[in-house]
């Protein structure tokens, strides 16, 4: 049978209030954090191709499990029945009266405890309601926004378009340069197209592979054609060099120089109009023909001169142009107007070596490589001929007299330790021994000084006192 | 008995509730003006225990026990404590006294503590020996010598003064005694009425005679009705934890508890603030202890009880302000409810 009390009633009450209230407070956190969730599980769901979102819409059910376990929580957190009939006599200034009458029968002092109302319970309830609507907008948001939205927010593409656009320029000048043929070009270009179209996407890293590898085929095929119009460059230039001499000086030349220097040309023009040349064209072929058969007259060496000098310009533009893209990088050196060579007067160079034996083309190939000093450490043929020039006189030449520092240093570095005597050290006699500039001279010796020479310079000294012929025995002249 | 099966009835109540309101009223007579401090007086009294009075000469301490004694019609002994007190000037010595038959043998003579209520005046300034000649006494309630050990009269109630300044020359209470003393009560001095009255109603200031007394045998009714003032659970635990709070780093401590506080009440606390709430409700006409009357107790009971750290004298804070701040902070009905929820504590706010 029921307590039907008034303060069993009460406390029955006050006890039902606090834990609705409590209920409420767990049901709406659980069910904020489950909203939460709800929605990033519903937009991860729609982001991923392949995956129906629809299904989760059950999840509303989880709602009905987050007030089973507010009830539940609440439960637990509820406060005791004594604690409940505290509170009470608090309120009502029981005096203790209604906290006793759990434990003892008040028996006449029932009807002296104080009329009893329900305390209200408060719940600071604003923050937790803000957070669940928020929660809630975020449900309704996931399921309703667009699908077009959410795929553009999960297939961002990768931001590559610098990238390839820079390959597609770098491909076009190949392409117009010639270093591709169009076929490649037309590959080269696909290949760039489709790494593009299937940049959107979740693996970057392919992407950039692939980026990679196309950028270094086309860099590959640009540093090897720029290796190539180099290398023409040089024959060309040596080639306008050696027409141009010998459109104002054949007629001094002796038929082996000019038959020499002929086929030196053929050889240079057979050279620079290999792989795509700017001279591979009809002319330069009869040119070269009649270069083969020595029948090149003056008139047309000069036209060749400057048909090679334009060919010339051709490959330092195309080499500029590959520079322009990034694709090659070539030092001023190399691209400077010093290709042009200008080896001077050949028939004075052929008449000045005036050695004997050495053949025409060898000369040739010498005054092709330029005065001595020109070429640097990186022009020139290795083994170019040495040719010497006259003897230096030794005549009014002289040693220049240098002072050389006191040797006591040096001597004590060069020293070995033989031993340690416990006796006095043995002076010699004439004094004592002591370093200096004028320690080793001897007063009336003849000599004002002399030097004691070093062991490892004693070979030197005594092979330049053992020369034989003129000279030996007298200071060399000074270089 | 604190396991009353059953609550007092309202006419036991109220027989003893008169006897106590004629107590306060006749107090009220001898010392004007101090109607709180006679409350707690008597409630110190009902409770059996101890009470040290605190305050500055001239407001009444001395007059108010020495009324106590009258109007309770109970022996009264004063013994005023100085630095060359010896304990045996308190507990009484034996003599050698002559026999009817010519021999000489030792006989006891009791000190001035066999009595009822002993007014000890100025305690503070005895020594530490003398004052702890007390300690059996005020716990035990009776007195050991030569190997004897001699039971005190009942009711016994030891009333003590102690002047808060001129500490020179004084020693300061051992807290082992302190915490033998139900209550530490204030005596402040009354306002301008109360000292108006004292001034045109007493000629030299001397209090007027009682005009009733309580009988021994009224005492003991009194007391036995305050044993079965009821004290519920909850007030019960309600008590206890805010014994435990006073301890720093216990878990309902306040700030200011682990702040300030070195050391807590003792549980001889706990047990003297049950015992003085219920003569607090039993003064408020009450057969049941509530929380307001643990409320009222608590300053008195753990004032004295509570020893603060140094930092504490730097800031100024009492242990009263620690008591009022740990009352302020702790729930009684301890719900335990999250931070956000919260019961009216008065109903219909």
């Amino acid at each position: 049978m029921a307590d039907r009390r008034p303060t069993h009633r009460a406390a029955a009450s006050l006890r039902r209030r606090i834990l609705l209230i409590l209920s409420l407070r767990w049901a709406v956190r659980l069910a904020a954090g489950w909203c939460f969730a709800w929605g990033v599980a519903v937009m991860v769901f729609r982001a991923v191709p392949g995956m129906d979102a629809g299904p989760l819409v059950w999840g509303l059910a989880g709602l009905a499990l987050c007030a089973a376990g507010a009830a539940a929580l609440a439960w637990r957190r509820a406060p005791s029945r004594r604690a409940v009939r505290a509170v009470l006599d608090r309120a009502c200034s029981g005096g203790g009266l209604v906290m006793a009458e759990a434990e003892v029968p008040l028996g006449p002092w029932a009807a002296r405890v104080p009329p009893l109302t329900v305390p209200e319970v408060h719940w600071r309830k604003r923050p937790a309601a803000l957070v669940l609507l928020a929660a809630t907008a975020f449900v309704v948001f996931s399921f309703a926004i667009p699908q077009r939205f959410v795929e553009i927010a999960s297939s961002r593409p990768l931001q590559v378009a610098d990238e390839v656009a820079s390959l597609a320029e770098q491909i076009q000048v190949l392409e117009e340069e010639q270093v591709l043929a169009v076929e490649e070009a037309r590959s080269l270009e696909q290949s760039l197209e489709q790494t593009s179209e299937q940049a959107a996407g979740e693996d970057p890293a392919k992407t950039w592979e692939a980026l990679d590898h196309l950028e270094d085929a086309v860099r590959t095929a640009a540093v090897d054609a720029a290796e190539t119009a180099l290398q023409q460059r040089e024959a060309l230039g040596q080639a306008e060099a050696l027409s141009r001499a010998l459109s104002t000086e054949a007629d001094g030349l002796d038929t082996q120089a000019l038959a020499a220097a002929m086929k030196k040309l053929a050889d240079l023009l057979e050279k620079a109009a290999k792989d795509g040349s700017p001279l591979d064209d009809a002319a330069l072929k009869e040119a070269l023909a009649d270069c083969q058969a020595g029948d090149l007259s003056a008139a047309e060496c000069l036209r060749l001169a400057n048909r090679l000098a334009m060919a010339g310009e051709m490959l330092k533009a195309k080499l500029l142009r590959l520079q322009e893209v990034n694709l090659i990088e070539i030092d001023a050196l190399k691209l400077g107007e010093g290709w042009a060579l200008d080896p001077g007067d050949l028939i004075a160079f052929l008449e000045g070596q005036g050695i004997d034996g050495l053949e025409p083309e060898a000369l040739i190939e010498a005054w092709l490589a330029g005065a001595p000093g020109r070429g640097g450490v990186d022009r020139g043929r290795a083994d170019a001929p040495l040719i010497q020039g006259d003897a230096s006189s030794a005549d009014g030449m002289e040693f220049v007299e240098t002072v050389l520092p006191p040797p006591t240093v040096a001597d004590l570095k060069e020293s070995h330790l033989l031993g340690v005597t416990l006796g006095a050290p043995a002076v010699e006699a004439g004094g004592p021994a002591a370093g200096g500039a004028l320690a080793p001279a001897a007063a009336g010796a003849g000599g004002a000084r002399t030097h004691r020479v070093l062991p490892k310079h004693q070979p030197a000294v005594m092979r330049y006192f053992q020369r034989e012929g003129e000279g030996a025995g007298r200071p060399a002249a000074s270089p | 008995m604190t396991d009353a099966p059953s609550l007092l009835q309202p006419e036991e109540l109220a027989g003893a509730t008169a006897l106590t309101t004629r107590v306060l009223e006749q107090l009220g007579r001898l010392l004007l003006g101090q109607a709180d401090l006679h409350r707690m007086v008597l409630a110190g009294i009902l409770s059996r225990g101890h009470i040290l009075l605190e305050g500055v000469p001239g407001v009444g301490k001395t007059a108010l026990i020495r009324g106590l004694g009258r109007v309770l019609s109970l022996p009264f002994g004063r013994i005023q404590f100085t630095p060359d007190l010896m304990p045996g000037d308190i507990l009484g010595t034996h003599i050698l006294q002559p026999t009817p038959t010519g021999e000489r043998q030792m006989a006891f003579q009791p000190g001035p503590i066999f009595t009822n209520i002993l007014l000890a005046d100025e305690i503070n300034r005895a020594s530490p020996k003398t004052q702890s000649a007390l300690l059996e006494a005020m716990q035990e309630r009776s007195v050991t010598l030569l190997g004897q050990t001699r039971p005190l009269p009942e009711p016994f109630f030891v009333m003590a003064t102690q002047n808060p300044i001129e500490l020179e020359g004084t020693y300061p209470l051992p807290e082992a005694q302190l915490d033998r003393f139900l209550f530490k009560l204030r005596v402040t001095a009354g306002d301008v009425a109360v000292l108006d009255e004292i001034i045109t109603t007493r000629r030299r200031g001397e209090p007027p005679e009682p005009t009733w007394t309580m009988s021994a045998q009224d005492l003991a009714r009194v007391f036995a009705i305050m044993d079965r003032v009821y004290l519920a659970r909850a007030v019960s635990r309600y008590i206890a934890r805010v014994v435990a709070a006073t301890h720093a780093g216990a878990a309902e401590a306040t700030d200011l508890v682990g702040q300030y506080v070195a050391y807590g009440a003792s549980p001889r606390a706990a047990i003297a603030m049950a015992e003085s709430a219920r003569a607090s409700a039993l003064l408020a006409g009450r057969p049941t202890v509530g929380f307001e009357d643990v409320r009222r107790v608590a300053p008195a009971v753990l004032n004295h009880r509570l020893i603060l750290n140094y930092k504490a004298r730097f800031d100024g804070v009492d242990a009263f302000q620690v008591v009022d701040d740990l009352l302020g902070a702790l729930d009684e009905a301890e719900l335990d409810l999250p931070a956000d929820v919260q019961v009216a504590k008065e109903s219909g706010t």
